[in-house]
């Protein structure tokens, strides 16, 4: 069930009236929570149920029994264990064929004839997800940062709550458990903000996501036969189509949430506005970022232990972060590239340089600014090639082409309505900028808003086909 | 205790956004309206109506509007339903040299300004007659027989020219579509009985379309508004029964059609099977041709099958025949090319 589908709709519209029909009931709620989160993942494909229930148990149980235990070795293997089951269930679906794939062609560089055949594997949605927010769970009650529920309705309804269930985002357990645990209680004014949040994120991904989608797949899918033109065109429309696709769902989760009386963590705060790579780190993915931060950063050491061991904590927490969107190398590189960015910010101290939000102050960012807003869109922009490339020889030869300028021109008919969007989306971003969601506080430039972008979603939305969201794939 | 209960319910959050939200929808359906009507307007559907002497659909007569399609109105043509209730510029009165043009959607050309309506195509090729245009929207092979004797009756014609395509057949022994407008044929063994149409359009439907928002939604976004006795798709099994008996039916239409008139001559125009012809499979014939070979030694019938000349056509241009990737109608190469071959193979002889 995808958010931009009409059977959502439905399904939220129904879950909704019962929800606030029954919300004064804790217990009852939940099991709803449980019981629609459970539908709106089978939807799917309802065998990898299985999958979230066992987590769950695992978890649940293991957290139990780190909690009991004052035996500190215990702790720790039951943590392990924990960490092995979540891993082991990632590493079985998502990544097993790429190493049986790298271990085949290391072997058969090396002169041996090696014959292994890969699996028919299909990835679950969202496991990179749901597998990473119950890990948080086991290892902050394990850090003694939170307490063991006893709960296990309120915990499955945590793992599962589907506004965030298959793309984020990763919300921890010391955050969105206890939500779990209190009534909730209706606010308009959350939910008015929640409303703008789901009209923008449908927006987003409907109207330039969606759209974009359309050329991007038509100049990656085919870059031999373009013009160095229409490659950095189609670089540049990626760039645009990533960040509404994920934002855009983002935007609608959060929206839910809102509407259900839950408070979801930010996932995007405006990454195109970054004006170096760390400021854009801090506003890109926010979830997954602080999740690598708090339980693979710092537990290597941060940058406490020397500038070398920093370093080498920079780079496993940028490839580690390539790695958990996709078994493919491109993701590798990718997040290799942005950990070479990152360095020179480390090295030279100015990577906590930008804090506050760009314009904090004037109406129009400075022209330094805006150099280093433009700097830092074409390093992500070229870092997406990537990201978005079938394997990593296709990434490299299409980067090749684009800098070979053979043909300035284009033959790639984009309408103009795609960039006067992209530019809307742009606006209303920067006007935004200094909150976490877009939302006009007077209210009748806030209808006029929503009006405005219903219209949009009519005339310019793409409705050809059921278009999924690129981060189910991670 | 119960009265707090309710001012509490009246005074609470949820209420407020209920009504944010009503009040959003009913002010986004009012700036809709506006907007579809003067901005980017929405089609108009010209009103229907039943000619119960000859059980004929046609249209209210006299009347006028704008068709659009696409989004953001990739087309836009104008309509004018003369004074018989059909989609023509032209007045239509009794007189010589009238030649019939009888078909369904691709007869009334709604999407086409009249210049480039099929009759003025026929026109401009042949000043010699006067074509007069009777497509409706729906109507089916067992209509057209009705339409033709319409036609005879009103306007004295001799010939006449009948486009067969898409569902024709088929919708002449069961409904397809939603609303029983056709009349159709029961067949039971031997016994073929012609079941007179319905009129029946729903109170809401009618109410609906007044709304310039719900026909643009109609429109582009292939949403059905059918309620009452609608009945969208019929199961595979009724249709597989309906198609045992196509050829049974086409045979009775033309035989009542040739018995209208003792000297009546017939022109079938049967559309080719594109799909086929894009893929490049080499066909003899389109697929309507095996109901109507039968008739084909008839002096008084004409078959006009299209598959080859689309094919030669195609080969030689590549250009498809479709008005677009979601319109299936021709576009208007495809007319005057239909038009030249008619005026030649059947017109001219």
């Amino acid at each position: 069930m995808l958010f931009n589908s009409f059977t959502f709709w439905i399904f939220f519209t129904l879950f909704f009236m019962v929800y606030w029909l029954i919300h004064q009931k804790k217990d009852l709620r939940n099991i709803w929570i449980l019981l629609a989160s459970y539908v709106f993942y089978s939807w799917w494909d309802w065998r990898f149920l299985s999958l979230i229930i066992i987590s769950t148990l695992i978890d649940y149980f293991v957290a139990q029994q780190i909690d009991k235990s004052t035996d500190r070795r215990r702790k720790k293997w039951l943590l392990s264990l924990s960490v092995i089951a979540n891993l082991g269930f990632l590493a079985y679906f998502k990544y097993a064929n790429f190493f049986i794939d790298n271990f085949v062609e290391v072997l058969q560089t090396i002169g041996f004839q090696a014959n292994m055949s890969t699996l028919n594997i299909i990835l679950p949605v969202g496991i990179s997800f749901y597998t990473f927010q119950t890990m948080s769970y086991t290892i902050d009650v394990y850090r003694q940062k939170m307490p063991a529920t006893s709960r296990i309705i309120d915990f499955a309804a945590y793992v599962s709550f589907f506004p965030q269930l298959v793309a984020g985002p990763i919300e921890r357990a010391q955050r969105l458990l206890p939500q779990f645990l209190q009534k909730t209680k209706f606010s308009f004014r959350n939910a008015q903000i929640g409303t703008s949040q789901i009209v923008w994120g449908l927006f987003k991904k409907i109207v330039i996501a969606d759209n974009c989608a359309i050329y991007v797949d038509q100049i990656f899918s085919n870059y031999a036969q373009q013009d160095s033109l229409s490659l950095i065109l189609g670089a540049v429309l990626f760039a645009f189509q990533i960040y509404c696709d994920f934002s855009g769902y983002s935007d609608i989760a959060i929206g839910l949430s809102r509407l259900l009386g839950f408070e979801l963590m930010t996932n995007f705060r405006y990454p195109y506005f970054s004006r170096d790579i760390a400021e854009f780190w801090r506003r890109w993915h926010i979830s997954l970022s602080t999740w690598f931060r708090d339980y693979l950063y710092i537990p290597l050491g941060g940058s406490k232990n020397g500038k070398y061991l920093a370093l080498r904590n920079i780079f496993i927490i940028f490839i580690v972060s390539g790695f958990w969107h996709g078994a493919n190398w491109t993701f590798i590189i990718w997040g290799a590239l942005h950990a070479l960015y990152y360095v020179p910010l480390f090295i030279f101290g100015t990577n906590r340089n930008n804090l506050d939000v760009i314009a904090s102050e004037t109406i129009l960012p400075s022209f330094k600014s805006i150099f280093g807003l433009a700097v830092t869109f074409i390093l992500t922009t070229f870092a997406w090639v990537f990201f978005r490339s079938a394997s990593a020889s296709d990434a490299f030869d299409y980067i090749s082409l684009m800098f070979q300028f053979q043909n300035v021109g284009t033959d790639l008919l984009i309408p103009i309505f795609l960039w006067v969007e992209i530019i809307v989306l742009l606006l209303i971003d920067y006007l935004s900028r200094k909150k976490d969601f877009v939302f006009f506080e007077n209210q009748f430039i806030q209808i006029l808003f929503l009006i405005a972008t219903i219209i949009q979603l009519i005339l310019f939305g793409y409705y050809e086909s059921d278009q999924s969201f690129i981060y189910f794939q991670f | 205790m119960r009265v707090t209960k309710v001012s509490s319910i009246f005074s609470s959050d949820l209420f407020k956004y209920t009504i944010y939200v009503a009040g959003l929808f009913i002010l986004l359906f009012l700036v809709l309206e506006c907007f579809f009507r003067w901005i980017v307007p929405a089609p108009e559907f010209p009103e229907r109506a039943l000619d119960t002497t000859y059980d004929v659909y046609k249209f209210e007569p006299n009347q006028e509007g704008l068709y659009t399609r696409g989004r953001l109105i990739e087309a836009k043509a104008e309509w004018i339903i003369n004074n018989e209730g059909w989609n023509s510029e032209k007045e239509y009165v009794k007189g010589a040299h009238i030649i019939p043009i009888i078909g369904d959607s691709y007869v009334q050309t709604l999407f086409f300004n009249p210049e480039n309506h099929l009759y003025n195509l026929f026109q401009e090729a042949d000043p010699v007659h006067d074509y007069y245009a009777f497509g409706i929207q729906g109507a089916s092979l067992s209509q057209y027989l009705n339409i033709l004797k319409y036609t005879v009756t009103q306007f004295d014609v001799d010939s006449a020219i009948i486009v067969i395509d898409e569902k024709d057949i088929i919708e002449s022994i069961t409904n397809l579509s939603s609303m029983p407008r056709n009349m159709q044929l029961k067949i039971k063994g031997d016994e073929i009985q012609e079941v007179p149409p319905t009129y029946f359009e729903h109170p809401l439907r009618q109410f609906i379309k007044n709304f310039a928002t719900f026909r643009y939604f109609y429109m582009n976004f292939e949403f059905q508004l059918d309620v009452g006795n609608a009945k969208v798709h019929k199961s595979k099994k009724v249709i597989k029964k309906a198609d045992g008996k196509k050829q049974q039916a086409v045979n009775y239409i033309i035989d009542e059609m040739l018995k209208i008139k003792p000297d009546l001559v017939l022109c079938f125009i049967l559309d080719a099977d594109r799909k086929a012809i894009y893929k490049g499979e080499e066909k003899e014939n389109s697929d309507y041709y095996p109901y109507f070979k039968n008739y084909h030694d008839n002096e008084r019938v004409v078959l006009l099958d299209l598959q080859d000349t689309l094919q030669n056509h195609y080969q030689k241009y590549q250009q498809k025949f479709e008005l677009s990737e979601s319109d299936h109608h021709w576009n208007l190469p495809t007319y005057k090319l239909i038009v030249n071959k008619t005026i030649a193979d059947f017109v001219e002889k």
